[in-house]
């Protein structure tokens, strides 16, 4: 396979042939569709991969691991800058293997309990249970942890884009305070640009549960960053609308905050990127609506075909029931048969059996003399 | 449209209903309306338990067993508290979880566990889908429906829980639940107490006996304009549901969830009642899969109402025993194609016929189409024969119980004559030693005899080759289905399509594969098993491989096996040996099986389905369920299945019985070890005949099967110590074979002692007890001389020792015909054979089976003080009754 070089001329299309969109020949097109719906901090890692590396960190808190995928690369950046320690907090935490020089370590808990005691990070990532309360008490957990701090870590945090930031999603409800929860459902679905929840939209399928409603205080991840900013005027946030959010705070007195701000400049606030996300979801919703009215039309298709095979069912059962009353009434008959043939050799061998020509006359003088006495 | 109902109890209410004798149902909810994927309602606790646990919220060290025990200890105590503060029993929800948040300190507030369990309730529950069409039609004829519960979920909980699809469009015009009302069902049934004025000590009057009322009944009824009696009651519950209901006025119909019969198979297979420990073996999510809601379903249904009453036994094995392992096998099949993306399925003759049913009722859903193969062992082995070698012939041999001489030459198209060096072994059977090797080198020597072989089997492989590619595909893969075990057929077939260069390559699927498979499996034929792979999980799968007759018999068709095809490629039968009785025996099973397979898929392809039986776990508990009816079978089972016979499946007319007199009487005496050591050909379901004659042995064998077990551990030796057995060839006992054999002791004290010695030469057999002081019953001793060249071994029985002329007792005394009263250190038992009538024996045995049932009692030392029965004699038997003869002649 040859490979394009930057200054070789390409070739004239021919007018016959389409011209195909300018790709690499060598590496074949990124899968996208799987998953369908393109959700991990992972899409993500062009934008805050370069985030880390500007801020020079040496240790990064990875809350909330998914698949592990964020992980792996947290211990390659890390490396990259010389080694260091990533802390990995949830509730299936496993430690990953990486280079020698980073040490992974490995805390199975909820957060933000399980982020008490823990020591400082440079950076954290932030992407466990997305709702008000719990971003909050991380946010507050982290802040106490790093109080000592000449600077406040980089924290990049996901979900900050619709659905969760205006609206909790809780993954165990139960887990949280009772002040920290507000009504929800596991089954009601949310749609952009409807505050209550529909029987129909983007939801949890009992994995996870959403807020009833939308908006107001204390709903959302986005409502308690800015909860958590309002108090903290040294930090500044910065928002990247794909794949459900980016989130940056920053130190503003931090000496990489420049170089961050630069990185970010395509991307952060951009009405763009926003527009195309909006586009993604309602797309994604929509999809889910027309998935949910093929289901209702197909569960009345199924009840039609069970009536149909109740049927059918009664039916064979009639049939088999007459068959096994017959094949019954035929064994009856062969055991009536082999019965009757028993009897019929029986009596052919008594008929057949000499009569006795000795030991009778007597045996009946025998009973004669005995009758007499 | 008129409904119609599978269920008879269903097609009753509906009667009722439709003909106006009711203008309203009412219906419990829990195991009525709603069916469980748990074998019983706390089973939804340890699932809650589970999710709990996964989430983090149980306390460290707590179990979800744990879990659904304070569950249980919870309501018990809630309705403790409820009965002192409310006067009520019935308990609701959130005080349940009140008491309960006590040891759980982190999992959530009593309100959110409480919300939690609704939801997992709602989760193992499905819609009994004749329940909900029979509400379907009784809304459309514009009745109410009421729902009437004995619960602790209040009614909004439980409206939430029927949020279904299955229920969409149902319509309740109310529901009343116990925990709401503060009383219940029964509580209509309770006399109200009136003090005696005879008694002052009246029982009536403790402060125990409930409050008099309505009960639920009379709260639904007040709610209702509808008079009592104008309302019919459906409900599983014989007190709550029918005696209660009437006693309210209610018309009512019991829809009991379990027959008594099928609660013991429950029990047995340690499905129900659960324990609420790890030995539940529930799913993590799946619970039991439904399996065991629908098999108590599949009972209820008319046709098992209607099968005659001899076949019923039958029917209802079919249902419940083997209903689910054999359509979770057709689901799993038509699984398996789909992933191996094939469209077609090929079932293998003569069980396939059976299988292929059952399958396509799974395959029509997938688009899959399946048809059955004409192929037997017997064809397929005479089309291997290429050269007519011995090594060829071999594959002949490979069954469970060898043929004859004379059958092998049948079989191999060879008239007797044409083999004059095996003529006089026609009847002889090739298990034998040294039978085999000889008669197959005897037919391989014989050239015009091979080429007669060779040019048959060439004959008939071409037959056979026309066929399979008329069935087949031309190339790639193709998917055979059998029931299984070693995949001897499918093997057979690769080698003949790979010799024709076929370029197909065969997939086996089984019900079950054993051991045998591995070498095959390394030589390239692929294979899988459904319940078993390779006989793994061994435990589980090993009593079914001991007695598999039971279910390949279940499986056969009214045919017998392929032998052949004609030149039109007709296939040729051999002649079906199954009575007319044990046909309609098997088609009743059949039937049942069906039965559970339609029922089954009516819930797997409801609105909100069942879980697959495709998962490793729900392979494991059907294969437990078929694995306990061979290794634990109940009475009844075991009556009727012992009974079967068996054939051998290769064309023979080998027919067995499942028992013969001969085993029946040896029953009472074995101990779990011998029981074990039995080989096929004496007994094909040990456990079915030990259930009927000697249950405690059934029972111990199958605890060995659950446990793990050593069965030595659990087959005490006898008191009576070990037996020594002689052989005397001509140069007394001393330079003889001798065998010792350790006695063990059956459950009454009863013992069987068998060991085969060599026998070359014999003239006399010598038995010695050991040395024990004590009282020993010989019940039997049977001797088994095998001769060289005879198809069935020389039997010489002896019932009574005093009486035989051939027998001498030494060393003991006998006390009764066949008591001994062992009182020296050097019992013995001498059989001598008669040199004028059993010549023939000492020249041609070449091994003795010896076999002695006795019962040992041992005593102390000191002399017996009660005259003896019969004195001893140093007089033979037959001078004896010689002179008895003559003194009688004398009178």
């Amino acid at each position: 396979m040859t490979e394009t070089t930057p200054e070789a001329a390409p070739e004239p299309a021919s007018p016959s042939q389409p011209v195909a969109p300018a790709q690499s020949p060598v590496e074949p097109p990124e899968r996208t569709l799987q998953p369908l719906l393109l959700h991990s901090l992972s899409e993500l890692r062009e934008i805050w991969r370069p985030l880390l590396e500007a801020a020079g960190i040496h240790s990064v808190t990875e809350i909330g691991s998914e698949s592990g995928v964020t992980s792996q690369l947290l211990t390659e950046i890390l490396h990259a800058a010389g080694g260091g320690q990533l802390t990995i907090v949830d509730p299936q935490a496993r430690p990953i293997s990486g280079p020698d020089d980073v040490t992974c370590k490995a805390v199975r808990g909820f957060s933000p309990d399980a982020l008490k005691g823990l020591a400082d990070s440079d950076a954290y990532l932030l992407d466990g249970d997305h709702n008000y309360w719990t971003i909050t008490q991380e946010l507050g957990a982290i802040a106490l942890a790093a109080k000592e701090r000449a600077t406040f870590p980089l924290l990049l945090l996901n979900d900050v884009s619709w659905p969760a930031a205006r609206r909790d999603q809780y993954y165990s409800p139960g887990r949280l305070p009772h002040e920290g929860v507000h009504p929800y459902s596991y089954e009601l679905g949310a749609v952009p640009g409807k505050p209550s929840l529909q029987p129909s939209g983007f939801r949890g399928e009992g994995q996870f549960a959403y807020a009833l409603e939308e908006g107001g205080p204390r709903n959302g991840v986005l409502t308690g960053v800015e909860d958590f900013l309002a108090d903290h005027p040294e930090l500044e946030y910065f928002h990247v609308a794909p794949v459900f959010g980016l989130g940056v705070i920053l130190d503003r007195s931090a000496p990489w905050a420049d170089r961050i701000r630069e990185l970010l400049a395509p991307y952060a606030g951009s009405p763009f990127l926003a527009r195309l996300e909006r586009n993604r979801t309602e797309l994604y919703v929509r999809l889910i609506e027309q998935q949910d009215a093929f289901g209702v039309a197909a569960q009345a298709v199924g009840r039609a075909r069970r009536e149909e095979s109740v049927r059918c069912d009664v039916a064979l059962s009639e049939v088999s029931v007459r068959e096994l009353a017959l094949r019954d009434e035929l064994a009856g008959y062969e055991r009536a048969l082999a019965s009757v043939r028993t009897e019929l050799a029986q009596a052919r061998l008594d008929s057949a059996r000499p009569l006795p020509t000795s030991g009778w006359p007597q045996r009946l003088r025998a009973l004669l003399r005995g009758g007499r006495g | 449209m008129c409904p119609l109902f599978t269920d008879t109890r269903l097609a009753h209410v509906w009667s009722i209903i439709s003909s106006d004798l009711a203008d309203g149902l009412c219906l419990d909810v829990f195991d009525t309306l709603l069916v469980r994927t748990v074998p019983e309602p706390v089973g939804a606790f340890t699932l809650l338990g589970e999710r709990l646990q996964r989430e983090g919220r149980l306390p460290f060290g707590m179990t979800r067993e744990v879990f659904a025990k304070l569950r249980v200890a919870a309501e018990v105590r809630a309705r403790e508290h409820s009965t002192t503060s409310r006067g009520t029993v019935e308990a609701r929800l959130l005080e349940i979880y009140r008491e309960l948040s006590v040891a759980l300190a982190h999992a959530g507030t009593p309100e959110e566990l409480a919300a939690l369990e609704v939801e997992v309730e709602r989760s193992v529950c499905r819609a009994d889908l004749g329940v909900a069409d029979l509400i379907g039609a009784v809304n459309k004829l514009g009745k109410p429906v009421y729902l009437v519960s004995d619960t602790y979920f209040s009614a909004a909980q439980l409206r939430r829980i029927l949020e279904r699809p299955e229920l969409q469009d149902r319509t309740f015009e109310g529901v009343f639940t116990s925990s709401d009302a503060a009383t219940n069902k029964g509580a209509v049934l309770y006399v109200k107490p009136t003090p005696s004025a005879d008694d002052p000590e009246d029982v009536n009057q403790q402060d125990d006996v409930p409050p008099p009322g309505d009960g639920l009944f009379g709260v639904m009824l007040a709610a209702t304009s509808i008079p009592a009696a104008r309302l019919v009651h459906l409900g599983d519950h014989p007190e709550a549901d029918l005696r209660a209901a009437r006693h309210a006025g209610l018309q009512a119909v019991l829809y009991s969830k379990l027959t008594p019969h099928l609660e013991r198979v429950l029990d047995r297979e340690g499905t129900a009642p659960l324990t609420l420990t790890d030995d539940d073996r529930l799913d993590r999510e799946f619970g039991d899969f439904g399996l065991t809601a629908v098999r108590a379903r599949v009972l209820a249904r008319s046709d098992a109402a209607q099968v005659p009453a001899g076949l019923a036994r039958y029917w209802e094995t079919g249902a419940t025993v083997f209903g689910p392992p054999l359509a979770g096998f057709a689901e799993w099949v038509v699984e398996r194609a789909k992933a191996f993306g094939v469209t077609h399925i090929s079932c293998l003759l003569r069980e396939g016929d059976f299988l292929s049913q059952l399958i396509t009722e799974h395959a029509a859903e997938a688009g899959l189409t399946v048809s059955t193969l004409w192929v037997s062992r017997q064809v397929c082995a005479l089309s291997t024969v290429y050269e007519g070698t011995a090594a060829e012939l071999e594959a002949f041999l490979s069954r469970r119980r060898a043929p004859t001489v004379g059958q092998l030459l049948e079989q191999l198209g060879v008239p007797v004559n044409d083999v004059p060096a095996l003529s006089e072994l026609v009847d002889v059977r090739l298990d034998l030693p040294g039978v085999a090797g000889q008669a197959l080198e005897a037919i391989a020597a014989e050239p015009q005899v091979r080429g007669t072989i060779v040019v048959r089997a060439a004959r008939l492989r071409e037959r056979l080759l026309r066929y399979l590619d008329e069935q087949l595909p031309s190339s790639g893969l193709a998917l055979v289905v059998d029931l299984g075990w070693g995949g001897t057929i499918q093997t057979l077939l690769s080698r003949i399509l790979q010799s024709a260069g076929r370029p197909l390559h065969l997939v086996g699927l089984y019900l079950a594969t054993n051991a045998t498979g591995l070498e095959r499996r390394l030589d390239g034929v692929e294979m899988e098993g459904y319940l078993a792979s390779f006989g793994e999980p061994s435990r589980l799968f090993a009593p079914l491989m001991r007695s598999p007759e039971m279910l390949e018999q279940l499986c056969m068709p009214d045919y017998g096996s392929l032998v052949g095809f004609d030149q039109h490629l007709a296939p040729e039968l051999s002649p079906l040996r199954m009575s007319r009785t044990q046909e309609a025996q098997k088609a009743a099973a059949q039937a049942g099986v069906k039965a559970f397979s339609r029922e089954w898929l009516r819930y797997r392809r409801s609105e909100n389905p069942i879980p697959s039986l495709d998962s490793d776990a729900a392979r494991e508990r059907v294969l437990r369920m078929v694995s306990r009816f061979v290794s634990r079978p109940t009475t009844e089972e075991a009556l009727a299945f012992s009974a079967w016979s068996h054939d051998d499946n290769f064309g023979s007319a080998a027919v067995e019985g499942l028992v013969s007199d001969e085993m029946l009487r040896c029953l009472p005496y074995l101990t779990a070890v011998d029981l074990e050591k039995l080989s096929m050909q004496e007994l094909y379901w040990p456990a079915g005949v030990a259930t009927v004659v000697n249950p405690t042995l059934a029972r111990i064998a199958a605890l060995s099967l659950e446990t793990g077990a050593d069965l030595a551990d659990l087959s005490p030796p006898a008191a009576a110590g070990p037996l020594e057995f002689y052989i005397d060839a001509g140069g007394d006992f001393v330079a003889g074979p001798k065998e010792t054999v350790v006695s063990r002791s059956a459950a009454d004290g009863l013992s069987l002692v068998r060991t085969r010695i060599a026998g070359e030469g014999v003239r006399r057999v010598r038995i010695d007890p050991n040395g024990r002081r004590g009282m020993m019953r010989i019940d039997w001793i049977r001797m088994s001389f095998h001769l060289a060249s005879v198809v069935d071994p020389v039997v010489v029985e002896v019932r009574e020792l005093a009486s035989h002329p051939q027998v001498a007792v030494g060393g003991a005394l006998l006390v009764q015909p066949s008591l001994l009263e062992i009182n020296t250190d050097d019992p013995q038992i001498v059989y001598t054979l008669d040199p004028a009538t059993q010549g023939g024996l000492t020249a041609g045995t070449y091994a003795v089976d010896i076999e002695v049932a006795f019962a040992f009692l041992a005593i102390r030392p000191e002399p017996l003080l009660v005259e003896h029965a019969v004195a001893p004699t140093s007089l033979s038997r037959r001078v004896v009754r010689k002179a008895v003869r003559e003194i009688g002649s004398r009178l």
